[in-house]
């Protein structure tokens, strides 16, 4: 009771930038367990909210595999997690994501949140939703980015503006990310009915 | 006896197009409905024909606007501009006959704080609006809810 307390007081509504990012432990489409602590020489992460079934996590799908191309080798590897509940998506299933995953070619981890917990305490409310993290001194992960990919869903080659890529851009220059959260629409989370 | 064909043609055409209004329309106007100057009741709906929940809530704001004539029910489509054919024959298939509306606006920053600074943009999304007093809901709705609300707003 205590400790649900705790959990409430610090996560009320989800992270904001400057947040520090309770670690989580999630299973991997490979059956391993995955935690922000398990990834050995990151400087941050490029964690997103997605899944199998919602046309705009469909429409970012090449783009999210483009930033693990871009930034995992320096450092910052995207982190894929799909919060939503199979009961009200089947498309959405663990198999699902393993196939999913392999037809596409993903490069990173495609994680399952099946109590939907991690979703809830980042604050997670679309698919997809985007959350830039960078590792501190202390070993803490601190939220800078939270939001849109960019700024053109339907079509790649109309971006004017690449807000994940300018927030990992900014981490690795060392230098502050000016435009730290960026909304765009998509699919609601399915969340489990009580 | 080919211009009569072609003018059943035109006919046929143009009774599609009046079966379906849903009248484009762009963030000035979108923002005008969210301030009505009247004290009406207001139930603003933001969906697309590829958001499955929101399609399976439309025959709720349909029932709405058939039950209660005072509420204008305002249905605004965030599918992309070209795909409107997508939505009129979705509304069609639902039965929706009054005129509804789709968003061009596909630089979604720019507008979704404008319309409710708590909403991520994830849809579906029902604004209910009475004067100066709004109800915002971010998740599939039913009849019986909106009807809850509109008696609770007035």
């Amino acid at each position: 009771m205590a400790l649900l307390l705790f959990v409430n007081a610090t996560n009320k509504g989800g992270y904001k930038p400057g947040d520090k990012v309770k670690d989580f432990n999630l299973k991997n489409i490979d059956g391993n367990m995955v935690s922000l602590k398990s990834m050995k020489d990151v400087k941050g992460a490029i964690v997103v909210f997605t899944c199998n079934h919602c046309p705009f996590s469909k429409m970012y799908e090449d783009r999210i595999i483009a930033l693990d191309a871009q930034f995992k080798s320096k450092g910052y590897p995207v982190v894929a997690i799909n919060p939503n509940d199979v009961k009200a998506e089947p498309d959405d299933s663990f198999e699902n994501m393993i196939v999913r995953a392999k037809e596409k070619g993903f490069t990173f981890p495609y994680l399952v949140d099946e109590t939907q917990e991690v979703a809830t305490t980042f604050g997670a409310t679309n698919t997809p939703h985007t959350f830039v993290l960078e590792k501190d001194k202390k070993g803490n992960f601190v939220v800078r980015y939270i939001g849109a990919i960019d700024d053109s869903p339907k079509d790649a080659s109309k971006t004017t503006v690449k807000y994940v890529e300018d927030a990992v851009n900014s981490l690795l220059g060392g230098k502050k990310v000016e435009k730290n959260q960026a909304k765009a629409i998509g699919c609601t989370i399915k969340w489990k009915k009580a | 006896m080919k211009r009569f064909i072609l003018s059943i043609f035109f006919t046929i055409i143009a009774l599609r197009l009046q079966a379906q209004d849903v009248e484009v329309i762009k963030k000035p106007q979108m923002m005008q409905m969210l301030a009505p100057q009247d004290n009406s009741v207001y139930v603003i709906n933001f969906w697309a024909t590829w958001c499955a929940p929101c399609v399976k809530e439309l025959p709720a704001f349909k029932q709405l606007a058939e039950n209660y004539t005072d509420v204008k029910v305002i249905m605004i489509s965030l599918d992309f501009a070209e795909d409107i054919e997508k939505t009129k024959k979705l509304l069609n298939k639902k039965q929706i006959g009054f005129k509804t509306y789709l968003l061009d606006e596909t630089k979604y920053d720019t507008w979704i704080n404008d319309v409710e600074p708590s909403w991520q943009g994830a849809i579906p999304a029902t604004i209910i609006l009475k004067g100066k007093k709004r109800i915002f809901i971010n998740e599939e709705t039913s009849f019986e809810t909106l009807e809850k609300k509109i008696k609770s707003i007035q």
